[in-house]
């Protein structure tokens, strides 16, 4: 009897153990998941916090280019034609009919160049024409003005089914393709450039080549942290905020290709 | 003294298992995985009542059955429920489907030839306990693989896995001694620790089927 009587006061102790090692288990298992839980959403968070403060400053430094961009554009183009058509209007000679003539229609010339360049870089740099046209009308219409400086001669096709992408995200291949533009324009010195726009079933890509002077890849990525080239880091950044790839393939003398895909 | 508290723990079960499908049938749309789990319920206090009266008419057989039939529905329930539990993966679910109907097929043909409508099944518990811990365990080690996204207190899966894991660790090793405490007449132990082990189960199952539901967009 007594024998038995140890034996049920074992037993209950041993179960009595067991059944709180197995709620102190379960209490274990809340325990270290909830402690993973907010281990991980902290981790989100700082990813997001990362992510945000990277967009940030791509943001600025793409405003900051836009700026440097406008400046420059006053200053090369309108601000040249302004001071050309101020000399001139300064230097007439009232004596000489024929040559006051010829100054001043000089001068109107001058004038109405600067107005047309100060409307072009309004259009360039406004927005809502792309939200207007569209991302493949706009670049039509890019194009077709550089074809009229006869300068360039500028091929833009279009493959797939369009695909009519978030106006935002329209912007930044434009602004993408500016970029590129301009840095052909100045530094290239090439007679033909290729621009397409391909519609895949996930995403879209971009391309534009040119048959200009090309480049070192190796020493631009040299240089890739310098301001020498902001324009090659600026279509890098965008095409970050895009969460796209972009490849940029160059040697000199045979003319750059920059290829933009990104998810639609 | 322990087996008045055999009895009390009886009639609690009773009273849990039934407030557990009450519950269950009210709220078994709100949890994917808790929709069919109040049929355990019913048939954990249907099995505690029919067992009382059959067990005061002495009719062996007819227990026998009864606890086979019992086992398999509580066999099956479990199953269904880790096959529609998110935390697993689609192989493991394939795999325990698998393990169960393999499962089921040895238990009906082994009732069959072992004749084990007449002898004492109790020595097929601890297989069971053996078959149930061992997705238990799978759950809890898929539960720490996936990203740590959900809140346990409010994941209703997580309870009733808990609950089950409680009841079927704490009844292993007794199960598995079962020979000698009815041996030695202590079989009401067992019947203590079995009824208080189903109380936490229903328990914890109630507690499963009132987490809040999940916004799923």
């Amino acid at each position: 009897m007594q024998a038995k009587n140890n034996d049920i006061i074992l037993f209950v102790i041993i179960t009595t153990i067991v059944l709180l090692f197995m709620l102190s288990f379960i209490a274990a298992v809340l325990f270290l998941y909830q402690k993973k839980n907010i281990l991980y959403y902290k981790d989100l968070e700082d990813v997001k916090n990362n992510y945000e403060k990277s967009l940030l400053e791509t943001q600025l430094e793409i405003q900051e280019q836009t700026f440097q961009n406008i400046s420059r554009e006053i200053h090369d183009n309108i601000g040249l034609s302004l001071t050309l058509a101020k000399l001139q209007l300064n230097t007439i000679d009232y004596t000489q009919t024929s040559t006051k003539i010829e100054n001043i229609a000089s001068s109107i010339d001058l004038i109405s160049k600067a107005i047309n360049d100060l409307s072009d870089i309004s259009k360039s740099f406004h927005s809502e024409a792309i939200k207007t046209h569209g991302l493949y009308n706009t670049l039509k219409m890019e194009t077709e003005k550089i074809n009229r400086s006869g300068k360039h001669l500028v091929k833009f096709t279009e493959e797939g089914n369009t695909v009519f992408l978030d106006a935002n995200k329209e912007l930044i291949l434009y602004r993408i393709a500016q970029e590129s533009l301009n840095n052909i324009l100045k530094y290239a010195n090439a007679s033909c450039i290729f621009i397409k726009l391909i519609y895949e079933s996930s995403h879209v890509i971009f391309s534009i080549e040119d048959n200009g002077n090309g480049f070192d890849k190796n020493e631009i990525e040299k240089h890739r942290s310098g301001k020498m080239h902001t324009g090659l880091s600026n279509i890098r950044n965008r095409t970050k905020t895009l969460n796209g790839t972009c490849i940029i393939n160059s040697s000199p003398g045979n003319g750059t290709i920059i290829c933009i895909t990104a998810p639609y | 003294m322990l087996q008045l508290i055999a009895v009390i723990s009886k009639y609690a079960l009773i009273c849990v298992a039934t407030l557990s499908f009450c519950v269950g049938l009210k709220f078994r749309k709100r949890h994917r995985e808790l929709s069919h789990l109040y049929i355990y319920a019913l048939a954990s206090a249907s099995q505690s009542i029919i067992y009382t009266f059959l067990f005061a008419s002495k009719k062996a057989i007819s227990i026998n059955i009864s606890i086979h039939i019992f086992l398999i529905i509580e066999l099956s329930c479990i199953f269904f429920f880790f096959y529609k539990t998110d935390i697993l993966t689609r192989i493991v679910k394939e795999y325990l489907l698998f393990m169960f109907l393999l499962c089921i097929c040895f238990y009906v043909s082994f009732i069959l030839n072992s004749n084990l409508l007449i002898r004492n099944v109790i020595s097929i518990y601890y297989k069971e306990s053996l078959i149930v811990l061992i997705p238990c365990f799978i759950y809890l080690f898929q539960l720490f693989l996936k990203p740590p996204i959900l809140n346990l207190l409010e994941e209703p899966s997580f309870w009733f896995n808990a609950g089950l894991l409680i009841y079927f660790v704490l009844t292993f090793p007794i199960f598995f001694m079962i020979s000698y405490f009815i041996k030695t007449s202590m079989s009401f132990l067992l019947d203590i620790v079995n009824y208080i082990g189903y109380i936490l189960i229903f328990s914890f199952l109630i507690r499963a089927y009132l987490c809040k539901p999940k916004i799923t967009i």
